[in-house]
């Protein structure tokens, strides 16, 4: 588990910009969104993730850590999962009810990225 | 294919002996520990490392099949190579059977045991980020790690560099860049596992973040090069059309059409030909040693045990093959996607869905084919219910039945009675799994996240093999079984029981004096409720361990020859039928109720040695055995019950 912290920590770290209650001045309805209600094409940053250690730590090991940068590329019918591509390279489906448990923030609450590693 | 046997003999050859005379500062075979991320080319660097040789490697505690192969360091000492299952942390185990936490069950044991240990994480150079977040946890838990960075062909095409001295310095560990499909690139990850054990390094505590370092070096594309869009575009095209909200289910369902035409276009020339020289087989046996009890058991024994194993082989091979393309090319995935909201419902995610599809043609393959489910409690429930689809086997049995027991009704009728039996196996395994996730399989999952991998070509290097080694693997871990069980039934079916000798009439046929019959008529009282007497009990006995036997089994009882050829001889004997006081032994109310048993019964013993290969344990087998049985008896009971009610005689 120390190592689970250990990337807590380092995920709450890349996000010290993007602290789990956003900045207001960033009135667009991503700043303070769920990953579930976001509009496909929509670029957002993880925030925070609302679940149980265990599983955040593992979420964060697949690549949704705080601080990532991901696009929604579009929504499954019928409330099926959510398509995403992450700003670390990799693209992901994730059920809409895991969604619900992400929040999401503006990306440009984010320090400026040297460039994509996709 | 050609060259398959080879490599098979090779697969599975016993374990490399280490060599006798150890020089003192190696005193064990060091482990070389493949480890990475799904996708991120392990196997294929696996398979480059040791042409595909493989057996599976036996680790105390260790659940799953791990691939092992012996391969020869540069420095004459040889390393055994493993291919751990694709995971994403050591860290986050949400449950030790899960992939993350056999990988850390399988570390954790070659450490306790003090061997020589190198642990090469392979890192798609596309996905650095994502794949440095696993080194950092490797890093920090000491382990004499090497990191192998593939898809260097992909950098180059696009123009990006990485900086290796500059990883290598950050990550105190060394660094490769190959490419896995290169030949060239053996030598240098051969070269850089030798010097990584001889020279074994431990790095401090990570103070670097994932993603920065990969952007520090990793340089971006000089210019944006045409082969970099046209392979990003290319995927997000393909998604637009195979993720369509209304075309995607349709191409998806298409496809699966066409791979069950393959099975049954391909796979029954194939098993005709198998039954064809096993037939010759026997014919030769007769011949040779003459009619006797021996004869008998090598012939309708062992000989046709193995011609059972036979006939799964050809749907095996092609169902395996279809299901690693599918997987390879990144399209298994976009299934999933497409259909993870109606399995949902049912406690199931997408990833299901092919397995319980594979299960209509055989459930073999589709029992093997769990292993694209990452969740354990999924991936075991899925393997329970598997068993209840209707599976090419149950066919002939559905046939026979039919036909004697509604004779009179039209074709329309019968194709009614069909579709609503396929329906009804979908049904009850749809049951079963809702009732299974709330109470044997019941816990906690793994978050409902998966991981979509760019399209790409399969080698086909890798997919043949794996296709090749599905089917080795079953004829030599479930054909055992399979043999032994029809060796058992054999004896049943022919050798006399006492007490029948004496109560039987001496005319009847030998299989009237079988133990089976015995039990048969021991059975007969609690089969009675079903409609079910001795006669019926011992063609279910015989089709304990293949349900198509039934016809054949009925057959002998009937004294038709041959009735799996042309079942109406046999037909007419069942509705002729009469029990010993002079009525008629069965009625449609027997078929419909035999109908729900068969839908049920679970009357397959390779469903059973494949569930035991799975699942590393007797106990699920026996659980299917029992839940599917009892079902089937309640339902039985329940048909021929209400058969009565509605005067159907």
């Amino acid at each position: 588990m120390a190592n689970a912290h250990a990337i807590s920590a380092l995920g709450l770290g890349r996000s010290s910009t993007a602290p789990t209650a956003p900045p207001a001045h960033h009135g667009n309805a991503a700043t303070q969104a769920k990953l579930a209600s976001t509009s496909p094409g929509q670029r957002v940053c993880i925030l925070h993730i609302e679940q149980e250690e265990e599983h955040a730590a593992w979420l964060r090991a697949v690549g949704m850590h705080e601080g990532a940068e991901v696009t929604v590329l579009r929504r499954a019918p019928f409330g099926g999962p959510i398509h995403l591509r992450s700003g670390d390279g990799g693209e992901f489906a994730i059920h809409r009810d895991l969604a619900r448990c992400i929040h999401v923030g503006s990306p440009d609450a984010l320090p400026a990225r040297g460039g994509s590693t996709a | 294919m050609s060259a398959a046997p080879s490599e098979a003999e090779a697969a599975w050859a016993p374990a490399p002996t280490p060599p006798p005379a150890q020089p003192a500062s190696q005193p064990a075979v060091a482990h070389v520990a493949l480890i990475g991320r799904p996708n991120s080319g392990k196997s294929s660097l696996y398979n480059l490392l040791t042409g595909g040789d493989a057996k599976v490697g036996n680790f105390p505690g260790v659940t799953v099949d791990i691939l092992e192969a012996s391969l020869s360091l540069g420095d004459g000492a040889v390393a055994l190579v493993a291919d751990l299952p694709g995971l994403y942390s050591i860290d986050a185990v949400i449950d030790p059977a899960t992939d993350e936490g056999i990988a850390r069950g399988f570390l954790d044991g070659v450490s306790a045991r003090a061997e020589p240990l190198l642990v090469a994480q392979v890192i798609d150079a596309t996905q650095l980020a994502l794949g440095l977040r696993l080194t950092r946890e490797l890093v920090a838990r000491r382990l004499p790690l090497l990191v192998v960075v593939t898809q260097k062909d992909v950098l180059e095409r696009e123009g990006r560099t990485l900086d290796t001295r500059k990883l290598e310095a950050a990550i105190g560990a060394p660094v490769v860049l190959v490419s896995s499909r290169a030949p060239e690139s053996r030598a240098v990850v051969v070269e850089a596992f030798t010097h990584a054990l001889a020279h074994p390094r431990t790095s401090a505590t990570p103070e670097w973040d994932a993603s920065r370092l990969a952007r520090e070096v990793l340089s971006d594309a000089v210019q944006v090069s045409t082969e970099a869009t046209r392979r990003r575009t290319f995927t997000a095209r393909a998604d637009a059309v195979l993720l369509h909200s209304f075309l995607g289910p349709f191409l998806f369902l298409a496809l699966m059409a066409v791979v069950f035409a393959a099975v049954f276009l391909v796979a029954d020339p194939v098993t005709a030909f198998f039954d064809g020289t096993v037939g010759k087989l026997r014919g030769l046996c007769e011949r040779t040693l003459g009619a006797s009890l021996l004869t008998s058991f090598l012939t309708d024994g062992v000989i046709a045990g193995a011609g059972t194993v036979l006939a799964y082989v050809p749907q095996i091979a092609i169902l395996t093959l279809a299901m690693e393309v599918l997987d390879a090319s990144g399209y298994l995935a976009r299934g999933a996607f497409l259909l993870d909201r109606l399995l949902r419902v049912l406690g199931l995610s997408g990833r299901s869905f092919l397995p319980l599809l594979m299960g209509h043609a055989c459930a073999i393959p589709a029992i093997a084919s769990t292993r694209i489910i990452r969740d354990p409690r999924e991936r075991l429930t899925t393997i329970l219910v598997v068993p209840l689809m209707t599976c090419s086997a149950r066919l002939p049995t559905y046939a026979l039945i039919l036909t004697t027991f509604f004779a009179s009704r039209g074709a329309w009728f019968k194709a009614g009675v069909f579709i609503a039996l396929y329906f009804a196996g979908m049904l009850s395994g749809l049951v079963a799994s809702l009732v299974l996730r709330r109470t044997a399989t019941k816990g906690r999952s793994l978050p409902l996240l998966l991981e979509m991998p760019s399209y790409r070509m399969p080698e086909w290097k890798v997919v043949l093999r794996k296709g090749w080694q599905s089917a080795a693997r079953f004829v030599r871990d479930v054909g055992r079984t399979i043999v032994v069980v029809a060796a058992i039934l054999w004896a049943l079916l022919k050798v006399p029981a006492p007490e029948m000798l004496q109560t039987a009439p001496a005319s009847a046929p030998p299989i009237e004096h079988s133990i089976a019959a015995a039990i048969g008529h021991r059975l007969e009282p609690i089969t009675r409720p079903l409609g079910f007497d001795w006669r019926i009990d011992v063609g279910l006995i015989g089709s304990f361990g293949a349900r198509e036997v039934m016809v054949g089994t009925l057959g002998v009882i009937f004294g038709i020859e041959n009735a799996g050829d042309d079942v109406s001889p046999l037909s007419k004997k069942i509705r002729d039928a009469k029990l010993p006081n002079g009525a008629q032994a069965y009625s449609p109310r027997t078929g419909l109720a035999l109908l729900a048993f068969f839908v049920l019964a679970c009357q397959c013993m390779s469903t059973i040695a494949a569930i035991r290969k799975e699942t590393k344990t007797w106990r699920w087998p026996i659980f299917v055995l029992a839940y599917t049985y009892g079902i089937a008896y309640v339902l039985a009971f329940v048909v021929y019950q209400l058969g009565g009610l509605f005067h159907l005689s």
